[in-house]
C-alpha cells in the first residue's frame, strides 16, 4: 500500500513539473518581434 | 424611459392567450436598438413587443421566431472602436421602442446611445469620441 | 497624444471586431518591415490559454486601430479574406529581433534589443526600442528609420547614445524633439 502511494506522489510531482515547463515555454513563444521577408515589390536597402 | 436593470427579470406575457412565458433573462441588440428579449425559452422579437416601459413585457403572440440565445451585457467591458477601454457597463437607458438613449458606465459617466455600435459576448463597442484622451 | 505601447503589451491583446463586439483572435507576434522598422502586421492565435496559432498574418492596413486594451478590426472577414491576410510564409525563420545587438554607427555596442515601443491608434508605428544589458544600462531609445535593422543587429546614430531614457515619458519627449528637428 505504501509503495503505491509513493509512486502516485512521484507521478503527480512529475506531471506538475512537466506542466510548468510546458507553460513557461508556451509563454516565451508569444510576443516575438519578427522581421518580415522583403516584400516582392521592395528593393534592397 | 426605462432601464435595462429594470427590464431584466420582468415577467413576459403573451397577449394572445394571457399566458406568462417567462422572465426577461437577456436582450439582443442590433446597433443601438434592442431587437429581441430572451424569456428563458427563446427570443421574442421587439416588433412583437407592445412597449418596454411597463413593469411587465407584453407581446403579440402567434408566430414569433423563438430560436436563439441572449444574455445580459451588464458588467461587460466597454471598448471604443479604437481599442481603448472606457469602463464596464452599468446600465442602458431605453425608450418605449427599445432604442438605447444612454449608455451608463460603472464610473458614473454617460455615453450617448447613438454612439453605441455593437454589443457582443466579449465587449460593448462605442464610437471613439475625439475629446476622450486616454494615457 | 496616442498611447505608447510596449510590444510585450500588444502581444496577447484581443482582436475585436467592432461591428459585432466579439473577440475573434488575439495578437501573437509583431512583424516589422526590415527597411524602416515600420509595423507590417501581426501573427494571430486563437483566443484562450491553449489558443493555437492561426495560419494568417494580419497586415497593419487591415487593422482599424491598436488600442490599449484591444486591436480593433472593422469586420472579422479581414482575417479569412485571402487577399488581405497572407500566409505565414511572409516571415523568415529565426527572424526574432529580441536580443539583437544594438550598435552605434561608430561601432559601440550599447546592449541588446529587449522590446519595441509602438505608438498606437489608427496609424500604428514603431517609435523606439527598449534596450538593455549593455554599458548604458536599461532604457528606451527612439527609432531612426534611415539606419539598419537586421535579424542580428540594430544600428543607431552615435547621438542616440545620449537619448537613452529611463521611462516612456522621457522617450515621448525625445520623439517630439526629433520630429521638431532638434
Amino acid at each position: 500500500m505504501d509503495a503505491w502511494l509513493i509512486v502516485l506522489l512521484i507521478v503527480i510531482v512529475v506531471a506538475i513539473l512537466a506542466a510548468v515547463v510546458v507553460v513557461t515555454n508556451r509563454r516565451r513563444k508569444r510576443g516575438r518581434l519578427l522581421i518580415a521577408k522583403r516584400p516582392a515589390s521592395g528593393g534592397r536597402t | 424611459m426605462t432601464r435595462l436593470t429594470q427590464l431584466l427579470g420582468q415577467p413576459i406575457i403573451s397577449l394572445s392567450d394571457a399566458e406568462r412565458t417567462g422572465r426577461v433573462k437577456g436582450v439582443v441588440l442590433a446597433g443601438d436598438r434592442v431587437v429581441g428579449v430572451h424569456d428563458g425559452n427563446g427570443i421574442i422579437p421587439s416588433r412583437a413587443i407592445r412597449s418596454f416601459e411597463g413593469d411587465t413585457v407584453t407581446y403579440d403572440g402567434g408566430d414569433v421566431e423563438r430560436s436563439g440565445d441572449a444574455d445580459s451585457p451588464l458588467g461587460r467591458r466597454v471598448l471604443d472602436d479604437d481599442g481603448d477601454e472606457l469602463g464596464r457597463l452599468a446600465d442602458l437607458e431605453l425608450d418605449a421602442a427599445g432604442q438605447v438613449v444612454t449608455v451608463l458606465l460603472d464610473d458614473g459617466r454617460a455615453v450617448a446611445g447613438q454612439a453605441l455600435r455593437a454589443v457582443g459576448s466579449y465587449a460593448v463597442i462605442v464610437h471613439a469620441m475625439p475629446d476622450t484622451t486616454l494615457a | 497624444m496616442t498611447a505608447l505601447l510596449r510590444g510585450r503589451d500588444v502581444a496577447g491583446l484581443p482582436v475585436v471586431d467592432v461591428s459585432t463586439g466579439e473577440d475573434v483572435a488575439e495578437i501573437r507576434d509583431i512583424i516589422f518591415d526590415p527597411g524602416g522598422g515600420v509595423v507590417g502586421g501581426f501573427t494571430l492565435a486563437k483566443r484562450g490559454f491553449f489558443g493555437r496559432r492561426m495560419r494568417v498574418v494580419l497586415p497593419v492596413a487591415a487593422i482599424r486601430s491598436v488600442g490599449t486594451h484591444a486591436v480593433t478590426i472593422d469586420s472579422a472577414d479581414v482575417i479569412t479574406d485571402p487577399d488581405v491576410a497572407a500566409p505565414e510564409q511572409a516571415v523568415a525563420g529565426d527572424a526574432d529581433i529580441t536580443s539583437d545587438d544594438v550598435i552605434t554607427e561608430s561601432g559601440r555596442t550599447l546592449g541588446q534589443v529587449r522590446d519595441v515601443i509602438i505608438s498606437g491608434g489608427r496609424h500604428p508605428r514603431v517609435v523606439g526600442f527598449e534596450i538593455g544589458g549593455g554599458p548604458a544600462g536599461d532604457g528606451f531609445i527612439p527609432i531612426d528609420t534611415s539606419r539598419g535593422l537586421s535579424r542580428s543587429t540594430l544600428i543607431i546614430p552615435d547621438s542616440f547614445e545620449n537619448r537613452i531614457r529611463t521611462d516612456l515619458v522621457g522617450l515621448a519627449g525625445d520623439i517630439k524633439d526629433l520630429e521638431a528637428g532638434a
